[in-house]
């Protein structure tokens, strides 16, 4: 599956793209994205933000705006996850309606596994904590990443908290600031964390 | 400091620019003020690391930030106390850590550092700026109370530069602007009205760089203050409105041993050996340099052909499409202007990109490109256009490594994250990405701030 921005794409199309490249690497998703003909456009109804996605059996295309030949258009709170979307158009084209739905929600692993991946793609940027502890509240479990002994940054949560910062659905900071993650370390931390979280959302390193 | 100050001033301002171009400091006692020197005020490194909206930035990290949050200090320029009103001096400031070491990140500190390097050079710089601003008649209550919008210009509703019937109707700020200006000191050489409803322009006297940018600070200063004092409000946004921006050209030539460099009598076009390595240097490091020179989300909707901002990576004999015009008639005149700046741009920083890429011309012997003898608006792709968007600039500017160099890396690197903070900022918080005029995020976020 070829996934592709236009040039100079805005975080709403990067982050649509990042997700379509999270759900292209499970086998079952991509066969399904090979599939797939039409066009798709997602705005949000909280601001000005919007993509279109032009699926052409395995070449996806991703720009700002909302086509005029979008067959389906997906009217969405990007920062509210439970707020439930309008769709427009899903009587016409429920098939391709199903199949986007599936596709633009990609899975995720557990809590371990998606800090693995996010530490993988993150340890080595400069300044990054040696030694990262994560706690997970509701499990009573805990994974330290990087260097044994003392970890420089701490982050703790419930599993579901940690799947959604560590797989790429929302920003470290952005959790920590609104109270459902907790945090301990220094800012200089939780600035370069906040740095390679947001480009994990945005498709870096995908 | 009493040589310095009146015995009847009992309070001073420190002011010092951050890299967006605001000013920040306090209101010192005069004892408080006496007892801070040398290293002066404290006041916290944030700062330097929140946004125009005031939310902190985060996503990257640099060795002048302390990791919990800690105190920068304003170290006070004394040769810069003037009386601002009675009993009241205002002071301008460097940024320094607490042992007293320049802050990176300080505009002027940077504007400093060019400086020495251009003298390492053998070389001295003057500097004259042209200030653009737009004015109106509601206070800036009312004009956030209107969201910036439905704005009454102060003077006629024309898009006709200089009439002096407009420049009369405009005397409510601009008389009052250029008193205050005499009785702090301050040298300004003319003002007129501009082309857009409401816009000025207030012309400023050639001098050293670091002083041309203090005046360019104080001059805003001034203007936003007489506008609180007399019911008005000023912007220095680019585009606060659809009509013609804001710019701000900056004029500037060489010396070398106090003689102009600029000039070649000799020479068939009167231009040295060292002007035309340094029109090779601004015009190769032109993409990185508009970063500073254009430096928001609306600075870019000031770039529109035929009305007056550069579009085209260009030089030009006075020629005022091209994005230097450059002025080689004798030796006392010659000169470069640089058109590409933005009226909202940093004047420390825009004047020290400017010498930043003459430094590198001088140092590396860049030829510049042939002289670009026609309108350059309109033109071709085949001709080199500046970037258009603040990514793209983002973009240029992380690539062009003499420049970074020139100018001071980390000044570089906090000025790319903070571009991309703002290009983030603005299709996260509100903007609207396929707008094609100003926003409710550029007004809410610009308008009084720049």
């Amino acid at each position: 599956v070829k996934i592709e921005t236009a040039p100079d794409a805005p975080p709403f199309v990067l982050g649509t793209a990042a997700r379509l490249k999270r759900s292209a690497a499970n086998p079952a998703l991509a066969r399904r994205m090979r599939k797939m003909k039409g066009v798709l456009a997602m705005k949000s109804s909280v601001d000005k933000q919007s993509v279109t996605i032009r699926f052409g059996r395995g070449d996806i295309l991703l720009s700002s705006g909302v086509a005029s030949d979008a067959g389906l258009v997906i009217t969405l709170d990007p920062g509210d996850p439970n707020a439930k979307p309008k769709v427009d158009g899903a009587a016409r084209h429920p098939l391709f309606g199903l199949a986007a739905a599936k596709v633009l929600e990609p899975p995720t692993g557990t809590w371990q596994e998606e800090a693995q991946a996010f530490w993988a793609f993150a340890a080595d940027w400069p300044r990054m904590p040696r030694a990262l502890l994560v706690v997970c509240t509701d499990e009573g479990t805990e994974l330290q990443l990087g260097e044994n002994g003392s970890p420089e940054f701490e982050i703790h949560g419930t599993a579901a908290q940690l799947v959604s910062i560590f797989s790429g659905n929302s920003i470290v900071t952005e959790d920590w600031l609104a109270g459902k993650i907790r945090g301990v370390g220094t800012m200089e931390h939780a600035s370069v964390l906040t740095g390679r979280s947001i480009a994990w959302v945005m498709g870096e390193g995908r | 400091l009493s040589d310095r100050l009146d015995p009847h001033i009992t309070m001073v301002r420190t002011e010092g620019s951050v890299p967006d171009g605001p000013l920040v400091g306090k209101y010192l006692s005069r004892d408080k003020f006496e007892r801070s020197l040398p290293l002066g005020p404290a006041l916290a490194d944030f700062a330097f690391a929140y946004d125009l909206a005031g939310t902190p930035q985060l996503g990257w990290w640099a060795d002048w930030r302390q990791p919990f949050l800690g105190d920068v200090h304003q170290r006070p320029d004394l040769d810069t106390l003037v009386e601002i009103r009675p009993q009241v001096a205002s002071c301008i400031v460097d940024f320094v850590s607490p042992d007293g070491e320049p802050l990176p990140v300080c505009p002027r500190s940077v504007l400093k550092g060019a400086i020495e390097r251009l003298s390492a050079n053998g070389f001295e710089a003057r500097v004259a700026c042209e200030v653009e601003g737009m004015v109106f008649t509601e206070s800036y209550d009312e004009a956030r109370a209107k969201g910036y919008r439905d704005l009454s210009p102060l003077g006629t509703d024309r898009a006709l530069a200089y009439l002096t019937h407009d420049a009369y109707r405009q005397r409510p700020l601009l008389e009052e602007v250029a008193r205050r200006l005499d009785a702090m000191g301050v040298a300004w050489e003319a003002w007129s009205a501009e082309a857009a409803p409401g816009q000025f322009e207030i012309n400023l006297p050639a001098t050293d760089p670091v002083t041309a940018a203090d005046t360019v600070a104080r001059v805003r200063t001034v203007c936003r203050e007489v506008a609180v004092d007399n019911g008005l409000s000023v912007t220095f946004m680019a585009k606060p409105r659809d009509a013609y921006g804001s710019g701000m050209h900056i004029h500037h030539s060489l010396l070398k041993d106090g003689a102009p460099a600029f000039y070649d009598e000799s020479s068939p076009d009167k231009r040295s050996d060292v002007m035309r390595r340094w029109i090779g240097g601004l015009i190769a490091t032109m993409p990185a340099a508009h970063a500073f020179l254009t430096p928001t989300i609306n600075s870019y909707r000031r770039m529109v052909g035929f009305a007056a901002a550069p579009l085209v990576i260009s030089w030009g004999e006075d020629n005022k499409s091209t994005a230097l015009r450059t002025i080689s008639r004798s030796a006392k005149l010659a000169r470069i202007e640089h058109r590409v700046g933005a009226g909202d741009l940093n004047p420390y920083l825009g004047i020290a990109a400017i010498l930043a890429g003459g430094i590198v011309g001088l140092e590396q012997g860049i030829e510049p490109p042939d002289e670009l003898r026609a309108l350059a608006w309109g033109m071709p792709e085949r001709f080199p256009h500046l970037p258009t968007t603040i990514t793209q600039t983002a973009d240029a500017l992380e690539r062009d490594k003499a420049f970074a160099d020139a100018m001071g890396p980390v000044m570089v690197e906090h000025w790319i994250h903070t571009r991309r903070w703002e290009w983030m900022m603005y299709h996260t918080t509100g903007g609207d990405p396929d707008a094609d005029a100003v926003t409710d995020w550029e007004l809410n976020r610009y308008f009084e701030l720049m």
